[in-house]
């Protein structure tokens, strides 16, 4: 009757039968356990291990470029606490076609207590496990040999969600990297991130994210992470940075459109995964021109991060606790208030001079 | 179009619609044992014999939060079921998200607004009776592992015994 619905007859019932398919309902079922999934990879991202459980070598093709230990040999994981325990199923009954990787395709997330759903495109469904730390996914063949889906689109989706069940405070802010020091860059939207980050691309500074850093905490120091993803620029920025006008514009996670780019688009250095929190900049837009520093306290950086961060179930109160410990922390980097009213060039000149004399210091 | 009874929820800090709220709760018998309901769709409450106590009251066995979900289009798209050691999931497109977690004996769905009472009656509630019967299973199994573990090692009240014979 179908591809998918068969009735054999006898011959001497062929006439007396007539059989119509109104609607059918096919229904794919996916057991995880070890018979399922017998390709394995561990990896390490943002300093969390991950394990990967599979049964597609594409998946873990894909995910081959993330680093297989932290350094030292033998020192896979720090501890249990911060494993991620990757499940995918490659369904070979899936749509093949070419994946459709605009962010506006048929994503969906919600979430209950410590499970969250995930639909990322109309053949792709996942369940992230908070409480555990693990996640379930179905994919398509065409989304397992895509490694744009894992590295740029999966990967910051699954940091973002698990952040603290994973001992790591995703904070709302742009980083970058000077000298083995790192420089947060926060501010309310529009305040010119974006651009001011750009900019000190150009001036010695090199990219860990230009949206979301990952802090993470270890008794001595803080350390922050970043995935290796490109930065984005809305269309206006063109006006400061001409040389971005050859590269094709498209549509970032959140649907805006927007030039996605390597920092060396703009002649930066290559991006960076981590490095030591050192300095904050709050960047506020002044009517006057020039640039100043005005110092903040503790509580205000706690406040404005704290304020920004998403609401946790009960179910992990363990993450909620790790996260705000994190945030304090933070509190006691070197904080300032940066006033401007200068181009993102002239103001990342200021933010150059200002931690190159830090380092020196 | 259907018209949702349950107004859109949002809050920023809430993307996942986690805290949306569930003011609608029942208390009902179901396969001999408590089961609590949360939901903030009255029509979603399930159908099963009304305990007539407070949810506070009691301490159930199982634990269900439904949610209507006003911004999830479409209707019930054929079944994706995920199955693993801790957890059951069913995928019937974005109107219908049902997951269970079977170690806990919670089950969490959200449901679109073209989910009407008799789809909701015909096809997602015996998707969530079978779900919270492998909560059932899933506790007879632990039940029966438990005797086979005692019929080899003795509880501490028969090792004493052994011990003064």
């Amino acid at each position: 009757l179908s591809s998918a619905c068969h009735f054999l007859f006898a011959p001497a019932y062929l006439l007396a039968i007539r059989a119509t398919v109104k609607k059918l309902q096919m229904m794919m079922n996916f057991l995880f356990d070890t018979s399922t999934l017998p390709v394995r990879s561990d990896f390490i991202v943002a300093g969390v291990h991950c394990a990967l459980s599979t049964n597609s070598e594409q998946v873990a093709d894909c995910l081959k470029g993330w680093p297989a230990s932290y350094g030292a040999p033998g020192s896979l994981a720090e501890s249990d606490a911060r494993t991620l325990q990757i499940d995918i199923l490659e369904s070979q009954s899936r749509d093949s076609r070419a994946v459709d990787t605009r962010p506006d395709s048929a994503m969906h997330f919600r979430g209950l207590g410590h499970l969250v759903f995930a639909l990322l495109g109309p053949e792709n469904q996942f369940v992230f496990d908070l409480l555990r730390n693990r996640v379930f996914g179905a994919v398509s063949p065409a989304t397992a040999r895509d490694s744009n889906f894992w590295n740029r689109r999966l990967l910051p989706i699954l940091f973002g969600t698990f952040g603290a069940t994973l001992s790591l405070a995703p904070l709302h802010c742009a980083c970058l990297d000077y000298a083995g020091d790192a420089l947060l860059i926060a501010g309310v939207g529009g305040a010119g991130k974006s651009t001011l980050t750009a900019a000190l691309l150009q001036n010695g500074f090199s990219l860990l994210s230009d949206d979301c850093a990952f802090i993470s905490a270890n008794p001595e120091s803080l350390l922050v992470h970043g995935l290796g993803l490109p930065f984005k620029l809305l269309p206006d920025a063109v006006q400061f940075f001409p040389e971005i006008r050859p590269y094709p514009l498209g549509r970032s996670s959140n649907g805006e459109l927007c030039y996605e780019l390597h920092p060396s688009a703009l002649g930066g250095a290559d991006t960076k995964f981590v490095s030591r929190p050192r300095w904050i900049l709050f960047l506020q837009r002044d009517d006057q021109p020039g640039s100043r520093l005005v110092s903040c306290d503790k509580q205000f950086v706690h406040d404005f991060f704290e304020s920004a961060a998403e609401l946790m179930p009960d179910e992990i109160p363990q993450a909620q606790a790790i996260r705000s410990q994190i945030i304090r922390r933070v509190g006691d980097l070197e904080s300032y208030l940066l006033k401007t009213g200068d181009s993102p060039h002239k103001l990342a000149e200021f933010v150059a001079n200002f931690c190159a004399t830090g380092v020196r210091s | 179009m259907i018209q949702s009874p349950v107004p859109v929820y949002f809050h920023p800090l809430d993307i996942l619609q986690r805290f949306a709220p569930a003011p609608y709760t029942s208390v009902t018998l179901f396969s001999s044992a408590i089961l609590k309901t949360a939901s903030n769709d009255r029509t979603l409450l399930p159908p099963f014999p009304d305990l007539q106590v407070s949810a506070e009251d009691v301490e159930a066995s199982f634990n269900w939060k439904l949610l209507r979900d006003p911004t999830a289009q479409g209707s019930i798209e054929p079944p994706t079921t995920f199955i693993s050691e801790t957890l059951s999931a069913i995928f019937m497109g974005p109107a219908c998200l049902i997951a269970a977690d079977r170690q806990r004996r919670q089950l969490f769905a959200f449901l679109g607004s073209q989910i009407d009472t008799r789809a909701y009656r015909e096809h997602i509630l015996p998707a969530l009776v079978q779900l919270s019967r492998s909560f059932r299973a899933q506790d007879t199994n632990s039940r029966l592992d438990s005797t086979t573990h005692r019929s080899f090692s003795p509880a501490p009240a028969a090792e004493a015994f052994i011990e003064r014979k």
